[in-house]
């Protein structure tokens, strides 16, 4: 069989991966405080390809808050509990979160000298270079008004090698339009505790990129990542924005009939 | 020189690493001619130009000096002006490099360094079958001497990433292959 | 609502005084560069990945055999006639300098300087003019900082933060001509000033761009013209290096001159490379008489024994400088000290001590735009969160969230699970990073489901 027999070619037509993968769901630290919509439409998406999803109640954060800190003390007593669970079994990890896989393949590696990463995948990545979904398999009947959304690739995924995975799925989607934004590959600012310890320049990054959004005329923004959305969220609300944030998950389980 | 000793014994000791080879680049076959297109156009980019022996005669009305072996070629006396007091000064050159539009010019005997930095114009006359495509084999053969590569004219992008040629060295080149 | 007095780290405090002009320079310039670096990259070589990464392996290569190199080094250049010193430290490197100038202009005089950021390390210039040389910076942006009494701001471009208008004032300010914000007579008005410097100086001082250990020769690359006049009118020329900008073979130039090019200003080459086999041979008609080599250390051979050493591979492009989204908006003065963005932000403590720059490494995002662009591949953001550790560790730096509470909650699924339950009400309370959060954004609120519940309702 070809390697890529099993694309989704249309978008119209529903998708089903042949082989059922199993898969594990690590749901991060911020769907689990702040972002469940993100988490509910990771396990729809994984579902909607014939995936069965796992998830293990006894997880808590991939420890990488204190690692960007500085207190690696902090962040290997975290991080060695999750890397233990994710070792327990074979499956593969998914996570709506390209930073959270970073710091599992980038900063464990660290953290513990040379020692291997358990196979983890941001969603984008799992999607387009594990199922090879290369255009979202639509099914609902309703589809939601057109409208214009820049996407804001994080630059988390910088360290997993991700490129244009989740922009790709979502220009897809037939009604949305993605807008070309001025400085794209720029970083939004957000940086962990950065951004309250350094609030100015935070601010100042994140204004810019709102305001070439802005010029290109899109009215929603949409990301892999949640810390960059909980800052621009901030940003937009406390400046009365005319723009809204949203994760490219959410966007993806939009599309599928209920 | 107990600075010597105390530096070298600090550094780390760690030996070898694999020294991974520069591939030379697949060399184009192309004509000197070609060549010379090339070079032109990427000349002109930087803002210099290709001239003729006829553009080399008028620019020589101004105060110059002139190197040995353009003296010979254009029949002229070599020398001229006190340098500082040039606004043109003719060289030949080794080698013109055609993928980046370079020149690279050695020191010798007559062959001034300041004849190619100081003037405001910079005539570089060379015979035609000095050119390579690439830099690498510009370097291949590299003089042992003093050597200055030059690519189009001087400039500087230092206010408000304005460019402006000719800040300190020529802001005109006038290379005549001949 | 104003906010309360804090302190804010330096970096910071900088930038909430820096004016919106300044930020305005910096920012155009370093969107222009990175854009023409990227089609200027991508256009020269094929494949950029390969090549950046075949570049790394060689400097790979010069650290780890370094010592080796600086020896060959050595004898080459003492073949060529070039005299060779080492200086351990600034101090060291400004005796053996002045040392130098005392026997080749005794009776003082003017000195023209060449760009050279190891020359602003060692803080050259104030300890020569202390002992009654002129001396003159001629690279026109490094002469803007030094008739300002400023620094550099970047590496490569070091009146980034100013726009024509200051620089104009400058210049009528020091009778250089008349009040013109065309770039095109500003230039013309410093050539002319210059001009009368290179013919009068006795003494040459530059930088190294790379030196090559086979064959000794040392290559400097420059646009306008000025280095190149420095180190050939006046009969004595002193170059200074860092010990780590070293290549091994003169077939390793073609890739580094044309990535250096490349990233540092989009050019496709520099306008001017001077490889300098020594001083001027017999049968030669000009060039300097002298040429002294000062291989600098102060801190180097510290740096290439610890957990930084990858930023001595470093050929000084500035290309992080231009891509980095914190330095875009604090410019180079953030960081007080001559290196500065992303390269600064690790080579300054990893040269002075974490000691005395505990705070520096947290001025990033580590969004990884500076190793992304960066020719030789140098990872900085992993060295800035190992500096981040290195601070803690010693307890230097101030820790911006005390993690116990966050650490017992998330080292234990149950803990974690009530935890999340009590989050309402830990919101009430303060966190550390509230204010800094509620200084600029609004408060995130929870929205949309939970999805542990919604998990849960669902089997
Ligand atoms: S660290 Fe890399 S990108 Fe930055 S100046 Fe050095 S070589 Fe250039």
């Amino acid at each position: 069989m070809p390697p890529d027999s099993n694309v989704a070619k249309k978008s119209d037509s529903p998708v089903r991966v042949e082989a059922r993968h199993r898969v594990r769901l690590m749901l991060t630290c911020l769907c689990d405080i702040y972002f469940g919509e993100v988490g509910i439409s990771t396990v729809k998406i994984l579902e909607h390809l014939n995936c069965e999803v796992l998830f293990d109640k006894e997880q808590t954060c991939c420890g990488q808050p204190p690692y960007n800190a500085g207190d690696w003390s902090a962040a290997r007593q975290v991080a060695g509990l999750t890397m233990r669970a994710l070792l327990e079994s074979e499956d593969p990890v998914v996570m709506p979160s390209a930073s959270c896989a970073a710091m599992i393949r980038e900063g464990y590696p660290v953290l513990y000298e040379g020692m291997m990463h358990p196979e983890v995948f941001e969603l984008g990545e799992f999607l387009v270079h594990q199922l090879k979904i290369r255009s979202w398999p639509v099914t609902t009947a309703n589809p939601p008004a057109k409208r214009r959304v820049a996407f804001h690739r994080a630059c988390h995924g910088r360290g997993i090698g991700l490129t244009n995975e989740q922009e790709m799925l979502v220009g897809s989607l037939p009604w949305i339009q993605l807008v070309r934004i001025a400085q794209g590959e720029q970083c939004c600012g957000f940086g962990g505790a950065f951004c309250a310890t350094h609030g100015a320049i935070s601010a100042g990054i994140g204004m810019e990129k709102l305001h070439n959004i802005m010029k290109a005329g899109a009215e929603e923004i949409v990301s892999g990542d949640m810390g960059c959305l909980l800052h621009l969220d901030g940003l937009i609300k406390k400046n009365k924005l005319p723009l809204r944030t949203r994760h490219f998950a959410e966007l993806l389980a939009e599309a599928i009939a209920p | 020189m107990a600075d010597r000793d105390d530096i070298l014994n600090a550094l780390p000791q760690t030996g070898k690493k694999a020294r991974v080879p520069v591939p030379a680049p697949p060399l184009p076959s192309l004509t000197s001619d070609a060549m010379w297109q090339i070079f032109g156009a990427r000349l002109e980019e930087l803002g210099g130009r290709l001239g003729t022996l006829e553009d080399v005669e008028v620019i020589l009305s101004r105060p110059h000096v002139i190197d040995q072996e353009s003296a010979t070629r254009l029949g002229r006396q070599p020398g001229g002006v006190p340098i500082w007091e040039a606004e043109v000064g003719v060289t030949t050159a080794d080698l013109a490099v055609a993928e980046i539009g370079s020149l690279l010019i050695s020191t010798g005997p007559g062959r001034p360094r300041m004849a190619s930095l100081s003037p405001v114009v910079h005539v570089v006359v060379m015979p035609k079958e000095r050119i390579v495509a690439t830099l690498e084999e510009a370097f291949a053969r590299l003089s042992d001497r003093s050597t200055v590569m030059i690519t189009g004219p001087s400039r500087t992008a230092d206010i408000e990433h304005v460019l402006v040629r000719g800040v300190h060295g020529p802001g005109d080149i006038v290379v005549v292959p001949v | 609502m104003k906010a309360k007095p804090v302190n804010h780290p330096a970096v910071e405090a900088f930038a909430r005084q820096l004016a919106e002009t300044t930020r305005d320079s910096v920012r155009a310039t370093s969107v222009k560069v990175i854009e023409s670096r990227k089609a200027r990259l991508v256009d020269a070589f094929p494949d950029l990945e390969a090549t950046r990464t075949q570049a790394s392996q060689i400097k790979d290569f010069v650290l780890a055999n370094i010592s080796n190199l600086l020896s060959q080094l050595e004898m080459k250049c003492r073949l060529n006639g070039v005299q060779v010193h080492w200086a351990k430290d600034a101090e060291s490197a400004r005796k053996i300098i002045l040392d130098i100038c005392k026997e080749a202009a005794p009776d003082g005089g003017t000195i023209v300087k060449a760009k050279s950021m190891a020359t602003e390390e060692i803080h050259l210039n104030k300890h020569l003019i202390d002992v009654g040389y002129n001396v003159v910076e001629t690279d026109l942006g490094e002469f803007v900082v030094q008739i300002d009494n400023d620094t550099p701001s970047h590496i490569v471009a070091p009146i980034i933060h100013k726009n024509r208008r200051e620089v104009a004032k400058s210049f009528e300010r020091e009778g250089l001509g008349p009040y013109t914000e065309s770039p095109e007579q500003l230039a013309a008005q410093a050539r002319k000033h210059l001009r009368e410097r290179f013919v009068e100086a006795k003494i040459g001082i530059s930088g190294v761009n790379f030196a090559i250990a086979e064959s000794g020769r040392l290559v400097l690359v420059e646009n306008e013209g000025n280095s190149r006049l420095s180190t050939t009118a006046p009969d004595t020329h002193i170059a200074i290096m860092g010990l780590e900008k070293l290549l091994p073979s003169e077939a390793d130039l073609p890739l580094f001159l044309k990535l250096l090019a490349g990233s540092a200003t989009g050019q496709r080459m520099t306008v001017y490379t001077h490889l300098i086999s020594g001083p001027r041979r017999k049968d030669e008609d000009d060039g300097p008489t002298a040429v002294h080599l000062v291989i600098l250390d102060n801190g180097r051979s510290k740096v290439l024994n610890g957990p930084y050493k990858d930023i001595l591979k470093c050929i000084r492009c500035g290309a992080c400088s231009y891509v980095c989204p914190v330095y875009r908006q604090v410019s180079g003065h953030a960081y007080s000290h001559v290196y500065s963005g992303p390269l600064g932000a690790v080579l300054a403590p990893a040269l002075e001590g974490i000691e005395a720059l505990p705070e520096l490494a947290k001025a990033s995002t580590l969004c990884g735009a500076c190793e992304e662009v960066c020719p030789v591949k140098i990872p900085i953001p992993r060295m800035l969160l190992q500096l981040r550790d290195e601070a803690m560790r010693k307890g230097v730096a101030e820790n911006p969230i005390p993690w116990t509470l966050f650490t017992f909650g998330a080292t234990s699924g149950l803990r974690w699970r009530t935890g999340l339950k009590m989050l309402p009400m830990a919101r009430i309370a303060k966190h550390p990073l509230k204010d800094g959060w509620t200084e600029f954004r609004e408060l995130p609120k929870k929205e949309g489901r939970d999805f542990r519940k919604w998990w849960n309702g669902r089997s």
